[in-house]
């Protein structure tokens, strides 16, 4: 226990001696308002006007065989992947 | 009113599963027939709950491609109807679902990628957590540091792929070197001002964390980690997840 009760001490007095050095006192600004939507989204009608051009679509496409093969990034990911694979 | 519940639940039907409208619903524009006025409406459906998906999980997308996620997204969307009014409490479940999703199966770290995405959605939509009051810490006698009760804000995960690296490589601008056979990782999911981070926990880091997050005092947290982890730099630690936002505050443990 003494040898952590010393090591704690130093710790947490040598955390604030830093923190007062550096004059960065946890550093979050927080400027956030109510209501303020997550990047690039601008809550349910942040794509109304291309969505109703999309949702005019009359036929209900279907999947193709090529949807069902994933061709992002994970290409570019090496390394073994589940047996189940090709 | 009973049949005005069993209309709207047809019409619900309708709408995400594909089943028949009820005869009893007419359109009142000339140019739509019933059918097309009803694929509009189911349309713009799925393509909010697709947005919604695509703001939600946007490693996933990258890592699958738009056609692939597409076609995800559509498979979710009939399986998991909205029940919020709110868009961003959708998509909780793409964890779960990417499990049993039959052409995810050969990408076995999707889930994990879902659980953490996930995980950041819940960070980013937190309420804002006070700042560590260092000048009233500065108050507390040395002698009472190990009795300290640490509060934070974040979230630890832990993965057998290479999580943070997966998702620190999708992120702008970054290049995606990843090799899956490196192995686990723990994520530590916290919030700086509005921005969600994602960093990477060593064993040692993680098993204090998580220690303090069950409110282990200062002194219990450090003395057990120190057992198992010997290297453990407390002081390193301390400034570092003060500096990410993780620690909020404390108290001193009322009974020593």
């Amino acid at each position: 226990m003494q040898s952590s009760t010393k090591l704690i001490i130093t710790a947490v007095s040598g955390l604030l001696a830093l923190v007062t050095l550096s004059g960065t006192a946890s550093a979050a600004e927080n400027e956030k308002c109510f209501g303020v939507a997550k990047a690039g989204q601008n809550g349910c009608n942040s794509n109304a006007n291309k969505r109703s051009c999309a949702g005019h679509a009359k036929i209900d496409n279907g999947p193709n065989d090529f949807m069902l093969t994933p061709k992002g990034s994970c290409l570019k990911i090496g390394g073994k992947l589940a047996p189940a694979a090709k | 009113m009973t049949e005005y519940t069993d209309e709207l639940n047809r019409f619900m039907r309708a709408i995400v599963q594909g089943t028949d409208v009820s005869p009893q619903i007419d359109t009142i524009y000339q140019n739509y027939s019933l059918d097309i006025a009803i694929e509009i409406y189911r349309n713009n459906y799925r393509g909010n709950l697709h947005d919604a998906l695509t703001g939600a999980y946007p490693v996933i997308l990258q890592l699958v491609g738009d056609e692939f996620f597409r076609y995800l997204t559509r498979s979710y969307i009939g399986q998991y109807p909205s029940v919020s009014a709110n868009l961003y409490h959708y998509g909780e479940q793409m964890s779960v679902f990417l499990q049993e999703f039959p052409p995810a199966q050969a990408l076995p770290y999707l889930p994990d990628v879902a659980v953490l995405e996930w995980t950041c959605q819940i960070a980013y939509f937190a309420t804002d957590e006070p700042n560590f009051a260092l000048d009233k810490l500065a108050l507390i006698p040395a002698e009472q540091h190990p009795n300290l009760i640490l509060h934070t804000a974040c979230h630890v995960l832990r993965s057998n792929y290479p999580l943070t690296a997966i998702w620190q490589a999708h992120q702008p601008g970054a290049d995606i070197q990843i090799n899956l056979a490196s192995g686990g990782s723990i994520a530590l999911v916290s919030r700086l001002a509005n921005i969600v981070q994602v960093s990477e926990l060593s064993e040692a880091d993680a098993c204090w964390l998580q220690r303090i997050q069950v409110r282990d005092t200062l002194g219990l947290a450090t003395e057990a980690t120190l057992a198992l982890h010997p290297d453990f730099n407390l002081q390193a630690t301390l400034l570092a997840l003060l500096k990410q936002g993780v620690l909020t505050g404390f108290h001193l443990e009322s009974t020593s």
